[in-house]
């Protein structure tokens, strides 16, 4: 069992350029909220440090010489300027042996005094620095700062970065909204026309819109474009139209050359015969007899053998009589199918035809009689075969067709090989007339085969292409197939006709 | 070279010591003392002639005695007595030492009044230090005196600056200045 492909959901163009836009108004309101504060924070407790480091550098210089001098009271004097600083909380000196040498605000100072320069303790940074004589004197400062005034400053400012953050996030998705309103408008409207246009509805006429030069420009280009097409499609209706009628042209042509060959050579036969009517041994004999008559009584013997040529000449009359008629017959009957053969071309008749019933041995002596008139003077062998007292009610004009066509194609395809026999056999199986036309011809190569049926395509020197093309489209038109068969070039070829029958065949 | 003039009754004791350290202290305090002196601080103790005189000059050997691992400014510390004779004596002395200080000792001032004793010591560029904040206030540069609760350093700053002294402000602003 197959699984088909999961459907893509597709997202409106509004719909993504808004998500795109928001994703990254977003990005931009988160990156504030994280990458600032904590920025601000650093920056803040940076120069916190430095300022106290500073404070402390300067203190401890000056009290140098405090220390140096044993004079612990200038050293306080000197820690006194903290006082100054809002956040100090305590400063001490120690000396190198450890003890305490002056402090301010000693009761903040805490039991065990940090080894590193700087270090925060909680929420107090103490900061320390060499107290160093110039004569060699030495201990160490140590000054505490309050961070409270830093922590309550960085508190104020990530508040502040995150309510802008969430102004700006707020601000920013409603104009990603807008924005994405505004620039998928225009294409919105283009599309409505385009999809108009694929309906085939005609669209109004295109209104250059002001959203810019590119949708201007995409406006101008598919009026430019609907205008074209609308030409070409003209134009491809009336090359449609001349096609059209080339087509049927051609098929008329091809088809009535057929039925003209076989008018032709009746036409020739009858001359001939007409030709070769007894006038002259008439008037003759009417001489002779006038001859007779002129000098008295004529001689019975010479007027009974007058008589009796001139009853012989009359049989002849008659039999040539009836002997032209039935040619002219047949002529009419070929007139009548060029006739019907145009009339069929004109009208595209698909699924019209004129359904009649024929027998199908008429059928077949008419096709081979049109196709094949003089099989002798080609040293052609003719066989068919066909289901005797079978009448068929069949689009008799259709079919005829294609048999002419099949065994005109056989004919001329005989006529270079060295056997020259076509066979026909057609039969009625299941509802079905199966026409069988096989010849020993030059064959079809089987890279021919898948072509043998394309409009245009042919072997022939002088061929249209034209006659197995139209005969497959008549044999579908009649809801059946032909099919053709060749087993190498030289070994002949077979084309099977296959047509259904509406009604039941009667024998 | 520091000059110890005995002005008065010899005695070396702990007070000593320290007006000792805290006088070699305040001569690392000047900027100028590179200018002044060679490679070693010379300290030079003028006392008076007598027997005063050797008491003085024995107290101040021993203040100076247990100083004498210092340094001031990298020089070693040298400790010159010198018995007072003639102020044309003591003259020659200071600039043939190129001493740093002269340390007046009790009782010299008997001998030489303050005035002509810092003639001679601003002639040489010496800096004169006393024991007593009178001397400063006759003329001379600085005395470490004993206050109430702690040791005073006293300065005239005239005084020091003709004597081709320059102290640090650090020093300065601990001490207190005089005889201006």
């Amino acid at each position: 069992m197959t699984r088909g492909r999961p459907t893509r959901r597709r997202i409106p163009l509004r719909t993504r350029m808004s998500l795109l836009f928001g994703t990254l108004v977003c990005g931009v309101a988160l990156f504030m909220i994280g990458f600032f504060p904590q920025r601000m924070a650093e920056q803040a407790r940076i120069s916190t440090e430095l300022r106290a480091k500073t404070v402390t550098q300067v203190i401890s210089t000056a009290v140098g010489p405090a220390l140096e001098f044993d004079d612990a009271d200038n050293a306080k004097r000197i820690l006194g300027w903290l006082e100054k600083t809002p956040d100090a909380q305590f400063a001490v000196i120690v000396k190198s042996d450890g003890t305490q040498f002056a402090a301010w605000r000693p009761q903040h100072v805490p039991a065990r005094l940090p080894s590193a320069p700087t270090t925060l303790d909680g929420s107090t940074l103490i900061t320390s620095a060499p107290v160093i004589g110039r004569a060699g004197g030495a201990g160490r400062l140590y000054i505490g700062q309050s961070l409270a005034r830093m922590i309550a400053d960085r508190e104020a400012a990530r508040r502040t970065v995150l309510t802008a953050s969430l102004v700006v996030l707020l601000i920013g998705l409603a104009a990603c909204i807008v924005i994405a309103t505004k620039l998928v408008r225009p294409f919105e409207k283009l599309t409505r026309i385009a999809n108009e246009i694929a309906r085939g509805t005609k669209p109004p006429k295109i209104v250059a819109v002001d959203e810019g030069p590119e949708v201007e420009q995409m406006t101008t280009a598919l009026g430019t474009m609907l205008d074209r097409l609308a030409h070409a499609n003209s134009q491809l209706v009336e090359a449609s139209r001349h096609a059209g009628m080339a087509e049927v042209a051609t098929g008329v042509l091809h088809n009535v050359g057929n039925i003209l060959t076989s008018v032709n050579v009746g036409i020739e036969s009858f001359a001939e015969r007409v030709d070769a009517m007894p006038d002259e041994r008439v008037r003759r004999t009417s001489e002779l007899l006038a001859d007779a008559c002129a000098h008295g009584p004529p001689d019975p013997a010479k007027v009974t053998a007058a008589v009796k040529y001139l009853a012989a000449i009359a049989a002849h009359l008659r039999s040539e009589r009836m002997s032209l008629l039935a040619d002219l017959t047949l002529l009419r009957g070929h007139v009548d199918h060029v006739k019907r053969v145009i009339s069929m071309q004109n009208t595209y008749a698909r699924t019209g035809g004129v359904t009649e019933q024929v027998e199908l041995q008429k059928l077949v002596d008419d096709a081979l009689a049109l196709a094949c008139p003089d099989p002798k003077r080609h040293e052609i062998e003719l066989v068919s075969r066909v289901t005797p007292d079978c009448i068929l009610t069949i689009d008799r004009h259709r079919v005829l067709q294609i048999l002419v066509n099949l065994l005109a194609n056989a004919k001329d395809a005989v006529v270079a090989a060295p056997t020259r026999r076509i066979s026909l056999d057609a039969t009625v199986e299941d509802h079905t007339l199966a026409v069988t036309v096989a010849d020993t011809g030059v064959g079809i190569p089987q890279d021919s085969l898948v072509r043998i049926f394309q409009a245009g395509f042919t072997t022939k020197r002088k061929g249209h292409g034209y006659g197995l093309h139209s005969s497959a489209t008549a044999a579908e038109q009649l809801g059946g197939t032909l099919r053709c068969h060749s087993p190498a070039p030289g070994q002949g070829a077979t084309f099977v006709l296959r047509v259904p029958l509406d009604r039941k065949v009667e024998s | 070279m520091l000059v110890l003039l005995l002005a008065g009754p010899a005695a070396a004791d702990t007070r000593d010591d320290r007006h000792a350290l805290v006088m070699l202290r305040v001569l690392a305090y000047d900027k100028q003392l590179a200018k002044r002196i060679g490679k070693e601080v010379r300290v030079v103790v003028v006392s008076p002639p007598g027997e005063e005189g050797r008491l003085e000059e024995q107290r101040w050997r021993e203040a100076f005695g247990k100083a004498s691992k210092l340094k001031v400014d990298g020089r070693p510390i040298v400790l010159v007595a010198h018995r007072f004779q003639s102020a044309a004596a003591l003259g020659k002395l200071l600039a043939d030492q190129h001493a740093a200080a002269l340390v007046i000792c009790d009782g010299l001032t008997r001998k030489i009044s303050v005035p002509a004793l810092v003639r001679l010591t601003r002639a040489s560029k010496v800096l004169s230090i006393g024991t007593r904040e009178s001397e400063v206030v006759d003329g001379a540069a600085v005395a470490i005196v004993s206050g109430e609760s702690r040791d005073e350093i006293v300065f005239n700053a005239g005084a020091v600056e003709a004597e081709g002294v320059k102290f640090d402000a650090g020093l300065l602003q601990l001490a207190r200045e005089v005889g201006r």
